[in-house]
């Protein structure tokens, strides 16, 4: 198993997109600069460093949460409140990434409230995912996946008898397990990729009637709120709030989960 | 000393102890007075120190009977004190009791003894006097309280309305500060059924305070106006303040009545507005004012000052109060800050104020500090001043509290800040947790073959794999499948084999070699042909199977010649030279083309 997972690293390895923006002395010497900066009180330089490696196309919850930290040391508290929902994301199990998620939010609550009217929950199969990781679930389908075809084999070679027979029970239990897991993973990879979700960056972020600048305002957001893009129009997107608002904001002023 | 003198002086001295030591156990009260001579308009302040021994049951304090004086405030403090007597240790209660007190008459004001009852017995303090002389000043807190003045004749009435609205000041001139009463009322001959304020009176340059305003429906009188009946109701009051010298306005009231309809009367709605109200403002006479005055202390006050505590142990803090009493805009009256006190630590002071609201607006405002002694003995608080305007008098006045000393016990730097400095809090609110120190962050396995291409490889890769197994096995099985054509094709190759080892034995020269390899390549082909081990048959059997399989008369007869032509040379390998092997190969040949080419009866169903 271990040889397989290990094969699986080096397949991975070779897979993953290799970054043009490597930051110097590798991701892990970034990562160790930017946490130095950090403890030293320099968060502007922590930011930096941290965004070099997530530009470097490293995703680790770690990575996230200290980000995390840095923005929110540097009272930015929209971006901080979206790279802790990240962290979250890849290890929904991280007390301390709750805390200051919770900090973060009292803190912005204190300054400003978006109270939505009539705020509708994220649908039921959504919050059923929310506790599943994508990289976990992927792992787990795959183990199950290959395991399936695995058995099947060894069933093809077996000769008929009680083990051929115990195999094939099995086979058909390893087989509802792959299905079931493949059908997680699929949600889940449909909840990241298809259902975009961000959160608002800035302070205070005017909504606008129409992809353009030069429209009305429709309403005021504030940084730290969850929202979904609908559409993409060039550098404008829609967005809709949870109580079915929606309005036109610039792409970079929201930040993708 | 001889033995039998000194027992009687020990015996003495051992009672003595013992008396005393009884004393100390027995709870002691005692008043004392800040003052034995006051005027009318001072305060005096009265301590009732009670102690007793913590292990005694106690029933209660009562405080003394003050029939002939009024008490502005009164505050109690308890502290616990251990001693060591005679090897014994004991715990005492000391309770404090202190009133403000401001005499009601003049002359000899007695203060009667507090009662403290302990383990079943009362225990009494002194009673005690004050000799009380005329007041210096009319006290302000003395002031006749105006009574419910009745509706007044309004003087705009023009003689001809059945309804109109009146305003009016209780003075046409004031000092800056001075309270200014002002009352709107409603007069009517008809029911009022509804009554609603459209503009309320607007006075900008005034500090004002409501002192009434209709709870709900108005309260009617009965008046005659002019030799007209009317009903009058008051609909506000206020007392202002003005901020600025000048003819200052206070602009009209502005309401809505409807009346019932009557047999008399017809109903319906009508606005009426009062008059305004023009004062004249007088600013505060430069002359006489005193250092330190504040332009908003306007009115009549006293001051007086009071601590919680007159006697306290090093390192405990006592509370002074500054009481400003009296009549004027009480909210906006100034006491000159304490910033530092000599012996002290002045902490900040928090202020609180108490105003009735008659047709005067009086009461008290209280500054409360912590103080903390930083040395021992007797320290002193001085005398605190507020000077003041007071209209009636048309002059300026200072109120003094009276000084007063706290009795420190012990040396507060002996004992480091004392618990005020020590009892501050550390709040440890919610805070950031710290970073994470990871060494190596990089992607997750998981994570990064969903987010690449590995992802289909992985999943692609088990499906093909059991699909090439699949055609592998299936091609495997084809090719190994027996047909005639592979049947023909593998016999062909085998005779093939056999006649190229013949020729090899005919070029060695070993006739024996030769005609075995002939012999075994017609029994072979024969073999392949028939499905029979030819080899070990007889030559009647073989000839009978020959036959019986179709074979024609002729090959049948060659074949058997041929075999039995191998088996002679096989073993007189002597009898056969080069020419004869090189025709014998020629007519197997022949042999094997005639055995392949023979339609046998039952080929197919073999």
């Amino acid at each position: 198993m271990s040889r397989l997972l290990c094969a699986l690293a080096l397949l991975a390895a070779a897979a993953a997109p290799a970054s043009a923006d490597a930051p110097e002395g590798g991701p892990d010497t970034a990562f160790e600069r930017a946490n130095q900066a950090y403890l030293h009180g320099d968060f502007k330089g922590a930011i930096d460093a941290y965004e070099q490696v997530v530009a470097a196309g490293v995703v680790h919850e770690d990575l996230h949460y200290n980000l995390a930290n840095a923005y929110f040391r540097a009272d930015r508290l929209g971006p901080a409140i979206l790279h802790y929902e990240r962290a979250l994301l890849l290890d929904p199990s991280q007390e301390d990434t709750e805390a200051n998620l919770k900090l973060a939010r009292d803190t912005a609550a204190a300054r400003w409230q978006d109270r939505l009217q009539g705020a509708e929950k994220d649908p039921l199969w959504m919050r059923a995912l929310a506790p599943f990781t994508l990289g976990g679930l992927t792992l787990i389908f795959l183990g199950l996946y290959c395991g399936l075809f695995l058995l099947a084999l060894v069933v093809y070679l077996v000769r008929p008898g009680f083990v051929r027979t115990a195999l094939g029970v099995l086979l058909v239990f390893v087989g509802l397990g792959t299905l079931f897991a493949g059908s997680l993973l699929g949600g889940r990879w449909w909840l990241a990729n298809r259902v975009e979700q961000g959160i608002v960056l800035p302070d205070e972020l005017a909504v606008k009637e129409g992809s353009g600048a030069d429209y009305q305002t429709s309403f005021l957001i504030h940084g730290g709120l969850r929202l979904r893009v609908t559409v993409r129009e060039g550098e404008w997107i829609r967005v809709r709030l949870a109580n079915g608002l929606e309005g036109w904001v610039r792409d970079r002023d929201v930040g993708r989960l | 000393m001889p033995r039998a003198r000194a027992a009687p002086f020990t015996l003495a001295l051992a009672l003595l102890v013992t008396v005393g030591s009884a004393r100390a156990d027995e709870p002691q009260i005692t008043s004392t007075l800040s003052a034995s001579e006051i005027t009318l308009d001072e305060t005096v302040q009265l301590t009732v120190h009670l102690t007793r021994d913590a292990s005694q049951p106690y029933q209660g304090y009562q405080r003394p009977d003050l029939k002939d004086f009024d008490i502005l405030h009164q505050g109690q403090a308890e502290s616990t004190q251990w001693t060591i007597n005679n090897g014994r240790q004991s715990v005492r209660t000391v309770e404090q009791h202190v009133y403000l007190l401001r005499p009601r008459h003049r002359g000899n004001c007695v203060v009667p003894p507090a009662v403290a009852r302990v383990a079943g017995r009362e225990w009494k303090s002194r009673q005690l006097s004050v000799l009380v002389t005329a007041a210096a000043r009319r006290p302000p807190g003395s002031t006749p309280q105006p009574a419910e003045q009745p509706l007044l004749d309004p003087d705009a009435m023009r003689g001809d309305e059945e309804l109109f609205l009146d305003a009016r000041a209780d003075k046409p001139t004031v000092y800056i500060g001075e309270q200014l009463l002002v009352t709107w009322s409603l007069y009517t001959r008809a029911d009022i059924l509804r009554y609603r304020a459209v503009t309320e009176p607007k006075h900008e340059d005034f500090w004002s305070e409501d002192l009434f305003s209709p709870p709900g429906s108005l309260s009617w009188t009965r008046q005659t106006v002019k030799g007209q009946e009317f009903q009058a109701a008051l609909l506000l009051k206020k007392a202002l303040f003005p901020l600025r010298s000048g003819k200052l306005t206070v602009t009209p009231l502005e309401a809505e009545a409807t009346t019932l309809q009557t047999a008399f009367w017809a109903g319906g709605s009508a606005v009426r507005a009062s008059r305004p109200i023009a004062v004249e403002v007088l600013p505060l006479p430069a002359q006489g004012r005193p250092e330190g005055f504040e332009s908003a202390n306007v009115g009549r006050f006293e001051v007086a000052a009071m601590l919680d505590k007159t006697q306290v142990k090093a390192g405990d803090a006592v509370t002074l109060r500054l009481i400003v009493r009296g009549e004027g805009n009480l909210k906006n009256v100034k006491l000159r800050k304490i910033e530092r006190l000599d012996g002290f630590k002045v902490y900040e002071p928090t202020v609180a104020e108490h105003v009735e609201k008659g047709d005067l607006v009086r009461g008290d405002r209280v500054w409360s500090y912590l103080l903390l002694p930083q040395k021992g003995g007797t320290l002193a608080l001085p005398s605190i001043e507020m000077p003041y305007f007071d209209p009636h008098e048309k002059r300026y006045a200072i109120a003094r509290s009276q000084p007063l000393t706290v009795e420190v016990l012990g040396d507060p730097a002996k004992i480091g800040s004392g618990p005020a400095e020590a009892s501050k809090e550390n709040v440890l609110g919610a805070r950031l947790l710290p970073l994470r120190n990871t060494h190596h962050v990089a992607t997750r396995i998981g994570e990064r073959i969903i987010r690449g291409p590995l992802l289909w490889v992985v999943v692609g890769a088990p499906p093909s794999l059991l699909l090439l197994a699949t055609v592998g096995g299936a091609l495997r099985a084809a090719l190994v499948r027996e047909t005639a054509r592979t049947r023909r094709r593998r016999a062909r190759a085998a005779a093939r084999r056999r006649m190229r080892e013949a020729e090899v034995h005919l070029k060695g020269q070993r006739p024996s070699q030769f005609f075995g390899a002939c012999a075994r390549a017609i029994y072979e082909h024969l073999e392949y042909r028939c499905e029979v081990k030819c080899e070990a048959l007889t030559v009647d059997e073989l000839r009978r199977l020959l036959s019986g399989r179709g074979f024609d008369p002729e090959t049948t007869l060659a074949i058997v010649s041929e075999l039995e032509i191998c088996d002679f040379a096989r073993f007189a390998p002597s009898a056969s030279g080069p020419g004869e092997m090189r025709a014998a190969i020629r007519r197997v040949r022949n042999l094997l083309a005639a055995i392949e080419k023979a339609s046998l009866t039952d080929e197919d169903a073999s």
